[in-house]
């Protein structure tokens, strides 16, 4: 490889060790802006190597919404060097994975493979986010494949209720968008709107290279600046503001199915108010995560209502949602509703005990280690982390914050945010029902 | 990759494998035994399942909710599951908790309550379970597949039985299954993690030791699968397609080679199938291959959701796939390419320690052996390309087995 003059990049070590994995890590920040995060790990010769992109369907238009997720398929179609297919060949030659996710806030492509193929994998990744060909005519086929994903999604129950759910907590704000777009909106994406889409948002201030497994962190961010140097700088993304309030009218859709699904949303802060999603955390995992919680054992234990029962938060840039979702005999709907609501009420008005704040704490705890246990799933943390709070360590305040919570804390915030007169409902079930 | 480990017989005849490692903070336990839909018959169809989902409600010393409620206590784990001819018990817990954790796992096994309640309960649940599954169109395929490859071999059943044999079942015949795969313990414990092994080793043989694990359980004749079409109608926007032909065993001579067969059809991206229904013709979004390799019964299928109005194609462009790999023999990048890709598959396969755990146990439940998967890497590796001619030509050429899920008026088709 050609050596550049590039200015070798400072090394910062967040975190330390006996810190919850992924930390120890390093984080250096290349001269155009580009971060970089490494986590060595040597218990096997494996690595991955993961591209972040703070781009995704919140930074679209409504004319052209879908283009992030459109443009993630694009990516994989090759580049002058790297023609048509040479990316998955190689990388099944490697004996490794690539895929890639768009979500409403990034956009991120990896690949896991033996250490041994590092730079293959680097090489791979950083010549198609610098120089895409993004051919005309694999546009058009690509369109139809999205149109498949598409159609897969809206014929699958679970599928179709996020997406209704979404849209009604959210509205036609960034944050109600789909992600995958609609036939029709992708219809309108030419190659020149797909080339700006491009050129415009995959820039060095929005990528965070992670890296993880058997390799040498110094080496390794000397290697990823070197790449990644030609990369223009562009400007970071903007946080779209806090939609309008939701109006409480049930959406509902049918399909042909036995079961009926249902999920209700409540609106929340976004992730900047850390203590919120702290206390709500733990408030979904005491109410709806696993066997111990209070809507399993009164709709399954007790009752036999419902074949499942969660509940969980997802917090956004500026704001947020608290859901629970269940499974149950589509005549049961209304017995089920007002269930979960009296075990939502219960909770705000008479609160939990102790034992029950320190088994969801060691659960969220314990799950965390469990998540992080791959190489994968470690750039998959700490490239979130950078991209959504500017800050790949923001795991371990999260995990303070919890650790921090009371009783009095996660009542209150689901008492704030979780009156269940006010929750956003959907339903998709049998026609008549 | 060899997965190291020290192999120690309790004294009642349980085998422990156990891998101490210090990559990470988890630790991870799996129990083996030969249950499932093989050792069933047709009217006690999802018994293996029942009893396994009802284990980990309670034991003689604690209540269903005490039980769980100590076992979050610890950030713990516990999961039974019965397949087809293996069930498993598995515990996920951190360095820190795994002693009490691996406590609890043990009461699981040596003393299930399996009280009233919790059986009626998790009957229930089941029951809405199975309304579930048929609404997921993917599963449905895969269902009808084995129902048409299996015919009457006992893989034919779903692993959580049908609605007429779950709802009959009762606490006696739940005890009865449990008696019956237990006997009354584990044949088989792996144990890979961040643990002290000797104090995991006496823990074990403390409470499994004194415990029998009864004769090797005799498995049932091997399947004679034939093949067939069978259809499905529904009014749905995605037609769900499976087509596929019996394949060697793990013990055929011709497994390494047909594991090359299907890495080429369907591994990755840049897999026949990828390439040509999806890359090409735009037909899906998902397009793969499925191999379920087993002792006896395995095949190799290719699946794919399309279009509704494009299921004919689809179904074509599946079964051309199937006859080009017959026809057009694999070139030496294809099959080079193969090989590298099983050699890396296999080693990012058990990058975490359930996943080494289970592959141990697996090898050694099945009675393959520990180097089993060392062993078959290193003849995949020696595959020639006549090898493979004659592997296809004797495994893709008879009747296929075709699954559609289509939309309702779909025109009947034949290839």
């Amino acid at each position: 490889m050609n050596k550049r003059l590039v200015t070798p990049p400072k090394l910062t070590t967040v975190g330390r060790v006996g810190d919850p994995n992924p930390a120890p890590f390093d984080r250096a920040q290349l001269d155009n802006g580009a971060r970089v995060l490494v986590r060595a790990n040597r218990a096997q010769p494996i690595v991955a190597v993961d591209l972040w992109l703070g781009v995704g369907a919140v930074d679209e238009t409504d004319e052209h919404v879908g283009i992030s997720h459109f443009l993630e398929h694009m990516f994989f179609k090759g580049t002058e060097r790297f023609p048509l297919g040479a990316m998955d060949r190689l990388v099944k030659e490697m004996g490794g994975y690539n895929n890639a996710a768009t979500s409403l806030e990034f956009t991120h492509y990896f690949i896991v493979s033996p250490s041994e193929y590092f730079e293959t994998s680097l090489d791979l990744l950083t010549e198609h986010l610098l120089r895409p060909t993004l051919p005309p005519r694999e546009l058009e086929r690509e369109r139809r494949v999205v149109k498949e994903e598409i159609r897969r999604r809206n014929d699958s129950p679970h599928g179709r209720l996020f997406t209704r759910l979404s849209r009604a907590v959210f509205g036609d704000s960034p944050y109600g968008r789909e992600v995958l777009g609609t036939p029709e909106s992708l219809d309108r994406i030419s190659t020149d709107v797909m080339h700006r889409y491009w050129s415009d948002h995959y820039a060095a201030e929005r990528l965070v290279v992670a890296i993880a497994g058997d390799i040498d962190p110094a080496t390794v961010v000397e290697q990823v600046a070197e790449r990644l140097d030609p990369l223009r700088r562009g400007a970071a993304g903007t946080t779209p503001p806090e939609p309008p309030p939701p109006t409480a009218d049930p959406v509902q859709d049918t399909m042909e199915i036995n079961q009926g699904y249902l999920a209700w949303g409540f609106r929340t802060a976004g992730r900047a108010d850390l203590d919120e999603l702290c206390a709500l955390e733990v408030a979904s995992t005491v109410l709806g995560y696993g066997m111990t919680s209070r809507l399993y054992r009164r709709l399954i234990d007790e009752l036999r209502l419902v074949t499942s029962v969660s509940a969980w938060m997802y917090a956004l840039g500026a704001t947020g949602v608290l859901g629970i979702d269940a499974v149950c005999a589509p005549d049961k709907r209304a017995q089920v509703e007002a269930e979960i609501s009296a075990v939502v009420s219960t909770v705000i008005e008479a609160s939990f005990d102790e034992e029950e704040l320190h088994r969801a704490k060691a659960m969220l705890v314990a799950d965390f280690a469990y998540a992080n246990e791959t190489n994968g799933a470690v750039t998959g943390t700490l490239g979130e982390h950078e991209v959504l709070f500017g800050d790949a360590g923001a795991f371990r305040r999260l995990l303070e914050g919890i650790a921090a919570v009371t009783v009095e804390d996660a009542t209150r915030a689901l008492a704030e945010r979780g009156d269940p007169t006010k929750a956003v409902r959907a339903w998709v079930g049998p026609d008549g029902a | 990759m060899v997965l190291d480990h020290r192999k120690h017989k309790l004294s009642g005849g349980t085998t422990i494998l156990a891998r101490p490692l210090d990559g990470n903070d988890i630790v991870a336990v799996y129990a083996a035994l030969p249950m499932g839909t093989l050792y069933e018959a047709d009217e006690e169809a999802g018994i293996s399942q029942l009893v396994q989902s009802v284990l980990p409600r309670g034991t003689e010393r604690r209540s269903a909710n005490a039980f769980q409620d100590r076992l979050a206590e610890l950030g713990a784990e516990l999961d039974a599951s019965a397949g087809t001819d293996v069930g498993s018990v598995t515990l996920k817990a951190t360095a820190a908790t795994w002693e009490p954790a691996a406590e609890l796992f043990l009461e699981a096994l040596t003393e299930p309550a399996f009280a009233e309640d919790e059986v009626a309960s998790e009957v229930e649940q089941t029951l809405g379970a199975l309304e579930a599954r048929e609404d997921e169109l993917m599963t449905r395929a895969l269902d009808l597949f084995r129902e048409v490859f299996y015919g009457d071999h006992p893989y034919h059943k779903p692993a959580i039985g049908y609605r007429e044999t779950v709802r009959e079942v009762d606490r006696d015949q739940v005890l009865a299954a449990a008696h019956r795969f237990y006997r009354p313990t584990p044949r088989v414990v792996t144990a890979v993690g961040r643990f002290d092994i000797d104090r995991l080793l006496a823990m074990f043989e403390s409470t499994l030791g004194p415990l029998p694990t009864g004769l090797p359980r005799a498995r049932p004749p091997a399947a004679e699968p034939g093949g067939g079409t069978q259809r499905i109608a529904l009014d749905r926007d995605a037609a769900y397609l499976v087509y596929g032909f019996p394949a060697p065993d793990y013990t055929h001579p011709d497994y390494p080679i047909a594991r090359l067969v299907d890495a080429v059809l369907g591994g990755s991206m840049s897999s026949r199938l990828f390439i040509e229904l999806r890359e090409k013709r735009s037909l899906a979004y998902q397009v793969s291959t499925l191999y379920s390799d087993r002792l006896d019964g395995s095949f190799l299928a290719g699946y794919i959701v399309t279009d509704p109005d494009r299921v004919e194609e689809a179904a074509r462009g599946l079964a051309a796939e199937f006859s080009r790999i017959v026809t057009e023999p694999i070139g030496a990048d294809e099959l080079s390419a193969a090989k590298h890709y099983l050699r890396g598959r296999f080693l990012l396969g058990v990058e975490t320690n359930m996943a080494q755990a289970s592959r141990l146990a697996a090898y050694e439940v099945y009675g393959l052996g520990h180097d089993f998967g060392d062993k078959w890497m290193a003849e995949v590796q020696a595959v020639t390309a006549a090898q493979v001619r004659a592997v296809v030509e004797r495994w893709l050429t008879g009747s296929p087995t075709c699954a559609w899920v289509v939309r309702t008026g779909t025109p009947e088709f034949e290839l």
